[in-house]
């Protein structure tokens, strides 16, 4: 009997193997890939992605397309209290919160996939997936610097809590990073390389067409710079026109069908309602008598109501009221990383403000955003060789004018750049209509944006600059960025 | 798994041929000491035995016992069970009446059985009698108010609900606080399937302890502290719950059968009651038939409307609305006052009904029962459906070999309701009460998919919801276990004891869920959306134990060794589908895109536990126990963890000064400490495939794989490769005290826990690159208080009065978090959160305050109260304390006992409560519907007190739309449970009792039109994060038993 418990016990035992190799297999992860193993080229599709979904065609554009007054905040929610200018939504460091760590999380991949391009990487010596991570790279900083200022950049994505970098040091930066995509993609290029294929859903992987985008972003930059840098404009023309050069035809995400894939905007607006036109963009259009107009501000709830002026409270607090563009129900439409009328509205500025003639690039970005607004409306918009006419020469004033029309497509962050820019000039195109911009004494239009709460809560170094208590986020009013005027 | 089964049949086929040994017959009576009446119906069992018998009418009893038995034990209920020695006579046992349940031997870890009252730590049980199951299906509530240290907090009245059970504070930030439940000795899972993550979406999410019958249990034993769970090793932190399901519990020579059937009706627990005089409208001055609130003109004032009003118009005394025109009725009608909260909810009904048969022979033991419980919820088209079958058999095959298996099956089928965003009750509260919510048609006619609402279908009509979406839970599970016990014979006499014991069970199920959103559920679900996901579990359990018994005059000394083995695997899957083809047919097959996903896991836990015991004199107790537990889900150098015990327990009444006084009967002293860990869930970094669907998106606009490609990115949390068990240090000392021969008794336990290394997601900065890191972070301390008291107030054969309470405090303090981190997100919006503070009690809520001025007044922007931009802490959830009171009563055949809990203090978030005074659907706003005010407080921009005027609605809208409006005290006195009884004569030879009862019946809130127990989330913000969740109800019932 006593031998049969032996057998029992030793049988026990056999079942109890917990040696470390078994343990290891035990928790093995057959689901997920480990880093090491994944190319590149499979990053390089979510980086361009979300790119343009979280970065640029987010939250960041939805509530700075409110200040913009390119569309109207409505549906007594968030961007009611937007449109009201109401500090406590303006100021919240929740407001970015997932924009801020989505683009941090997509700046990890990023980082990944530029180190896999490096020696020992498992895409080591690929430039051109190289050079396609530094102009993601520079995409998403350029945006985070934009409209929060100093931010996390020489210790994020590698420290738990970075330090706040100056603004002044990531332009620097980021200038000499677009610089090194250029001449990586042009070796690209000169070599025939394609290592992303299908996998970039940009470009297909075709160096070539990234170093046209890489050149817009470098013209960009240097566009921004302007109020520190008066030679920006002549930089700014070289890149653009090397960017046209290349071939550069917009940087337009197109995997959207509207069935299964749904571009942002259109997402967003079928998601809440929050988004109608706005009387300041109806004015100027109806000031040039601008066909776009009937695409801009379309009575789509049929309530008598294609646009609200901007700040109209009970607008703002109405649900499924307020009109709205035509692409907002439009799926499928592109989503601009970069579209082709703002390259030459670029050139079109630098040039009228350093003498020259901007009539050809003013003319191309006009048209350019004629077919965009078509194409996203899917309807035929007339007339654009007329309009062009009556428009005359281009002055400064119309340029940017222009820029901020055809912006409010889906690129009102870079308008953003732009209104706060010439401010800093002291210059003014757009005259911003919303009574709320001051209120109880106060200026309530946000110089710069709120930071992601995670670093408010988790990095000491952003929880001081952004203040706590009745402080908290008071200095999004009072505080310019350093490229438009202020000192962080 | 199949052979250790075909070893335990073909042991009991080896050893069913072994003969009977000698047996002699003892005859009795059993008597009440008070008045020497016969007691009918007492047990009498040899002390080791597992069958005994049960006197008769006249108290007399006949048992047959082996020749080496020296001694009997009587029991009854309600009285001391008393060992009486045999002699060759006829036995006259007296019983006295009280509840002294102090020579009881309790069940501790791995089944060890103890003396009561040698424990060196705190134990509590509730036997069958205790638990309130009628009316209910859930064994949370079953237990509610009957427990010290032991928080439950039930989520809702809903059919399946969850509940989250916490022993003595939780230990883990945002992991599993829930204790281990232990079934006959085998640990099964209780935890739910999926958790509701942060709980601001869909439905809630039953857990695993609704596969446990409550009528099926015979005892549950309750480890609070880590020192009477230590044996348990890594799984038993958070405390165990032994349960021992019914058995046979009388030797007769033929079956019992017990059938028993309760029926119960289920109201909303605290119906919100909203105003009735303002109809729909963004303001006064103007009806608005599209709006969400209720802000707009008198409802008596409709006809005058200057867009809607009939007045004038051709419609004297009507009103126009949009909505019913669209609906295919006549747009105008007479203003009227429609009840939509009350139409909407029904009333529920529960039936449990039980079978069970149990007999109790010489050497074996069986019991087999089926049980069905249905409950229809009171929300329209929710509800359950549990099957259980259970059998069990116990098998004395010699003086050697004793064998046994038990098993039980269940079928569990819910339909649910969503709560917070994807809530149907928000549009139920916010309906206007000039809206005729029932009877206004759901949609076009024609066409289901075009819904017809008051307000934007960004909100799913709950007339429409009903009849087109389902939240379905299906759960078929089977746990059980057979065993083998050995005891040899060592030929050193009845003074040591060796025996060995080998148990194998399994614990496997697999749950099919599905979230159908038809067609038309809202305007970015137009093409309705379907996501069909489950997980299948195995679990494995060996348990292997050798145990030692020694006698040894005034020492005793008992010492166990053991093994323990558990493997669990588990496969989840998920399988979506979208954009259907048509309407009226919402499943996979009729979708148009798709995407899937499955994810396996294994996990195995390898732990060698030992214990010794030592005893002196039936006064000093001392135990010491040691485990080392080897855990897969760890990184490979720290996967090996001890955790030690010792306790001790005094018994100083058994001092020769103080032995045999009336006043004080029995006294304990006991203090213990011991240490016990939980392991985290360690992978290596990985990528993974992202999706892009929060923050503003009612659904997924894009999943992966897109235009024929997929993706891969790094996971946005990162896993720490040094990870460490988390451990949790526990002192505990306490006293029993019973007073007056047992009348009065008192327990007292106070028990520190130091819980550090806590394994937790640290949130990070974004800037980091990775949300959060998985690693050992920060620290929490938690002290409790725990105190029984009852009194025996009358005590008599024919009638008796009994009165307890239990009263717990926890104090549950988040000591630190990693450094940096000032506090870490449990669930909730991005704004308000429920979180884990730094220098707070666990949990605490946290979103905007109010901007105030130093000296606590408003500070007021253009007149109006406004939030601060950063969130803040806005109140500890926790209670100040819990009380337990159970007042009970009997006269002759005619019994009463009643259950209350009062909770003072703790806080929670109601946003329900803020929405619907944001949207002056309340009656609190009913003030503030019309003129102007000047708002107490200082102008910011001045800071100078404030003197512009503003319009009441705007001061009441500001006001609520900062988080801090919406925080609430959640003290409540409640009666939970009544419940009379009487018990007929028998009838036929049918025992039969009639019961009546009521649940959840006087509530006295500080909370406003609402019951402070309905939340969302099935973890750990459970209970403490309301937002249009499924209420909380109050049932009434009653039920029939039949024994024979």
């Amino acid at each position: 009997m006593l031998k049969k418990l032996l057998y029992i016990a030793v049988l026990g035992l056999a079942v109890t193997s917990c040696s470390e190799d078994v343990m290891n297999k035990i928790n093995e992860d057959h689901n997920h890939p480990q880093p090491g193993a994944v190319n590149a080229r499979f990053q390089v599709t979510d980086a361009v992605i979300s790119t343009a979904y979280t970065t640029w065609g987010g939250a960041y554009a939805w509530y700075v397309s409110s200040y913009t007054e390119q569309t109207f905040g409505t549906g007594n929610n968030q961007l009611m209290k937007t449109e009201l200018r109401q500090r406590t939504e303006t100021a919240a460091s929740t407001t970015y919160n997932n924009e801020w760590n989505g683009t941090y999380g997509n700046l990890m991949n990023i980082k990944q996939i530029i180190e896999k391009c490096q020696e020992g990487g498992l895409n080591a010596g690929q430039s051109d997936i190289e050079g396609i991570g530094q102009v993601l790279w520079v995409l998403c900083y350029e945006l985070l610097t934009d409209v929060h200022g100093d931010i996390p950049y020489s210790e994020a994505l590698v420290s738990k809590q970075p330090k706040l970098d100056k603004q002044e040091d990531i332009y620097k930066d980021l200038l000499k990073r677009i610089t090194d995509a250029e001449a990586k993609l042009q070796a690209a290029a000169d070599a025939g390389e394609n290592n992303c294929g299908n996998q970039d859903v940009l470009y297909g992987g075709d160096p070539a067409k990234w170093l046209g985008l890489a050149y817009a972003v470098e013209a960009r930059l240097q566009l921004n710079t302007t109020f520190r840098d008066n030679s920006a404009y002549a930089k700014a023309i070289t890149a653009a026109e090397a960017a046209i050069a290349a071939g550069f035809a917009g940087a337009d995400l197109s995997i959207f069908n509207g069935v299964d894939c749904d571009n942002s905007w259109a997402a967003y607006n079928w998601s809440r309602y929050y988004t109608g036109a706005n009387g300041t963009v109806v004015d100027l259009f109806a000031e040039r008598n601008d066909p776009r107009n009937d695409v801009y501000a379309v009575d789509e709830f049929d309530t008598g109501v294609a646009y609200a002026n901007a700040g109209d409270e009970a607008m703002a607090k109405a649900t499924e009221t307020v009109g709205y563009p035509l692409w907002l129900d439009n799926g499928a439409a592109k989503l601009h990383i970069f579209s082709l009328s703002e390259l030459h509205f670029i050139l079109a500025e630098a040039k009228a403000k350093t003498g020259a003639d901007a009539t050809a690039d003013f003319e191309a970005g006009i048209r350019a955003s004629f077919d965009d607004y078509a194409e996203a409306s899917t309807v035929d918009i007339d007339g654009v060789d007329a309009y062009i006419e009556a428009l005359g020469a281009p002055t400064v004033k119309e340029i940017m004018v222009q820029k901020y029309l055809a912006q409010a497509r889906d690129e009102q962050v870079q308008t953003y750049n732009d209104i706060r820019r010439y401010k800093a000039m002291g210059e003014e195109y757009i005259t911003l209509k919303n009574s709320n911009n001051t209120g109880a004494g106060q200026n309530q239009w946000p110089l710069r944006l709120a930071y992601g709460n995670s670093d408010v809560v988790s990095n000491p170094n952003v929880a001081e600059a952004f203040g706590t208590g009745n402080d908290a986020g008071n200095y999004l009013f009072t505080e310019n960025v350093w490229l438009f005027g202020g000192n962080r | 798994m199949k052979r250790l089964f075909m070893f335990f049949v073909s042991c009991v086929v080896l050893f069913s041929a072994i003969a009977q040994k000698d047996f002699r017959t003892v005859t009795g009576t059993v008597v009440f000491a008070g008045d020497d009446e016969p007691l009918p119906g007492a047990t009498v069992i040899p002390p080791d035995g597992i069958y005994g018998v049960i006197t008769d009418v006249d108290g007399k009893f006949m048992i047959n016992v082996a020749n080496n038995v020296k001694v009997l034990r009587v029991s009854y209920v309600g009285m001391v069970t008393r060992e009486v020695e045999i002699t060759g006579e006829p036995l006259l046992v007296k019983m006295t009446n009280a509840d002294n349940t102090l020579d009881e031997v309790v069940v501790t870890a791995l089944g060890m059985k103890r003396e009561r009252k040698g424990l060196g730590y705190a134990v509590q049980d509730l036997s069958a009698e205790d638990l309130n199951t009628d009316g209910t299906t859930s064994l949370a509530s079953a237990m509610q108010g009957k427990l010290t240290g032991v928080d439950i907090r039930p989520s809702s009245g809903a059919p399946g609900a969850s509940s989250q059970i916490v022993i003595r504070g939780a230990r883990s930030f945002d992991g599993n606080n829930s204790p281990l439940y232990v079934v006959d000795g085998m640990p099964i899972e209780s935890t739910a399937d999926f958790d509701t993550g942060y709980s601001v979406t869909g439905a809630n999410i039953a857990d695993r302890s609704i596969d446990i019958n409550p009528e099926d249990i015979e005892s549950i034993n309750v480890l609070k502290g880590q020192a009477a769970s230590a044996l348990y090793g890594i799984r038993a932190s958070n405390g165990v719950i032994v349960i021992t399901t019914k058995r046979g519990r009388f030797n007769s020579n033929r079956p019992l059968v017990t059938v028993s059937t309760n029926l119960s009706a289920e109201r909303v627990s605290r119906k919100f009651n909203r105003q009735t005089v303002y109809a729909q409208g963004n303001g006064v001055n103007a009806y608005n038939p599209g709006s969400s609130m209720s802000w707009g003109p008198k409802i008596v004032d409709l006809p005058d409307d200057a867009t809607y009003g009939g007045n004038g118009n051709g419609h004297p005394g009507m009103y126009y609305n949009p909505k019913r025109e669209l609906a295919g009725l006549d747009g105008w009608s007479t203003p009227e006052i429609f009840d939509n909260v009350g139409d909407f909810f029904n009333t529920g009904f529960t039936e449990n009904t039980n079978f069970n048969i149990s007999q109790r022979t010489e050497r074996a033991n069986y019991s087999f029962s089926i049980n069905n419980s249905y409950q229809k919820g009171i929300i329209p088209s929710t509800g359950m459906n549990r099957w259980s079958a259970r059998g069990l058999v116990d098998w004395t095959v010699d003086r050697q070999w004793k064998v046994g298996f038990s098993g039980n099956y269940n079928s569990t089928k819910i339909t649910s309701a969503p709560g917070a965003n994807d809530g149907i009750m928000n549009v139920v509260y916010s309906a206007p009460a000039e809206y005729d919510l029932k009877g206004i048609p759901t949609h076009v006619p024609g066409d289901p998919t075009q819904q017809v609402l008051f307000r934007s279908t960004s909100f799913t009509n709950p007339y429409w919801w009903k009849d087109n979406n389902e939240y379905l839970q299906h759960t078929n599970r089977f746990f059980g276990n057979a065993y083998a016990e050995f005891t040899p014979d060592l030929g050193l006499g009845e003074n040591y004891r060796l025996w060995f014991r080998e148990q194998a069970g399994v614990d496997s199920y697999t749950s099919n869920y599905s979230d159908v959103r038809e067609m038309g559920s809202t305007i970015s679900l137009a093409g309705g959306e379907i996501t069909n996901y489950g997980v299948s579990r195995n679990v494995f359990n060996n348990l292997f134990t050798a145990n030692f018994t020694a006698d040894w005059g005034d020492f005793s000394f008992d010492a166990m060794l053991g093994n323990e083995v558990n493997q669990d695997n588990s496969r989840i899957w998920e399988y979506y589908g979208s954009n259907f083809n048509f309407y009226g047919m919402p499943t996979i097959g009729n979708a148009t895109n798709f995407s899937s996903s499955e994810y396996d896991r294994q996990k195995r836990t390898v732990g060698f536990f030992g214990s010794l015991g030592l005893s002196w004199k039936s006064m000093l107790y001392l135990t010491v126990t040691g485990r080392n537990d080897y855990v897969s889900s760890m990184p490979a150098d720290n996967r090996s963890f001890f955790y030690p015990s010792v306790s001790l327990g005094w018994v100083f009444t058994e001092l020769s000064a103080l032995k045999g006084n009336n006043i004080l009967s029995f006294g304990k002293l006991r203090a213990s400490y011991a240490q016990v860990g939980q392991a985290g869930e360690y992978y290596e970094n990985y990528y993974y495939v992202p999706s892009y669907g929060s923050g503003m998106y009612g659904y997924t606009p894009v999943s992966y794989p897109v235009k024929g490609v997929s993706a891969y990115v790094p996971y946005y949390a990162e896993f720490d490769p040094n990870l460490k068990p988390q451990n949790t240090e526990n002192f505990e000392l306490g006293a029993d005290l019973r007073l007056f021969n047992n009348r009065l008794r008192l327990e007292y336990t106070f028990a520190y826990q130091n819980v550090t290394d806590q394994i937790f997601a640290v949130p990070t900065a974004g800037s980091s690159g990775y949300q959060y890191t998985i690693t050992n972070a920060g620290k929490m301390r938690t002290t409790s208080h725990e105190l029984t008291a009852s009194i025996a107030i009358l005590q008599h054969r024919d009638y008796d009065m009994n009165f307890g309470v239990n009263f717990t405090k926890v104090n549950n303090k988040v000591v630190e978090l990693a450094e940096g981190v000032e506090s870490i997100m449990l669930g909730g919006f991005v704004e308000p959160q429920v979180r884990a503070q730094a220098g707070n009690t666990y949990p605490n809520i946290y979103g905007t305050a109010f901007k105030r001025a130093e000296n606590g007044q408003l500070l007021l922007a253009d007149g109006l109260p406004q939030g601060t931009a950063d969130s803040q802490d806005l109140g500890n959830c926790s209670p100040d304390f819990v009380t337990g009171i159970t007042l009970s009563g009997r006269y002759k055949r005619l019994s009463l006992s009643t259950t209350w809990s009062w909770q003072q203090g703790g806080k929670m978030y109601h946003g329900t409560n803020m929405t619907m005074n944001y949207f002056g659907a309340t009656k609190e706003s009913l003030p503030y519907h019309e003129g102007t005010m000047v708002v107490e407080g200082i102008d910011e921009a001045t800071g100078q007190p404030n003197q512009i005027e503003v319009s009441k609605q705007d001061y009441w809208m500001s006001y609520n739309d900062v988080t801090e409006s919406g925080i609430y005290d959640t003290s409540f006195f409640k009666l939970r449970d009544l419940t009379l009884t009487y018990s007929l004569p028998k009838i036929m030879g049918v025992d039969v009792q009639v019961f009546g009862f009521a649940r959840n019946v006087l509530l006295w809130a500080k909370l406003p039109n609402f019951d402070p127990e309905s939340s969302q989330g099935n973890g750990n913000m459970g209970g403490y994060f309301e937002r249009f969740s499924v209420p909380n109800t109050s049932s009434y019932g009653g039920g029939l038993k039949f024994t024979f």
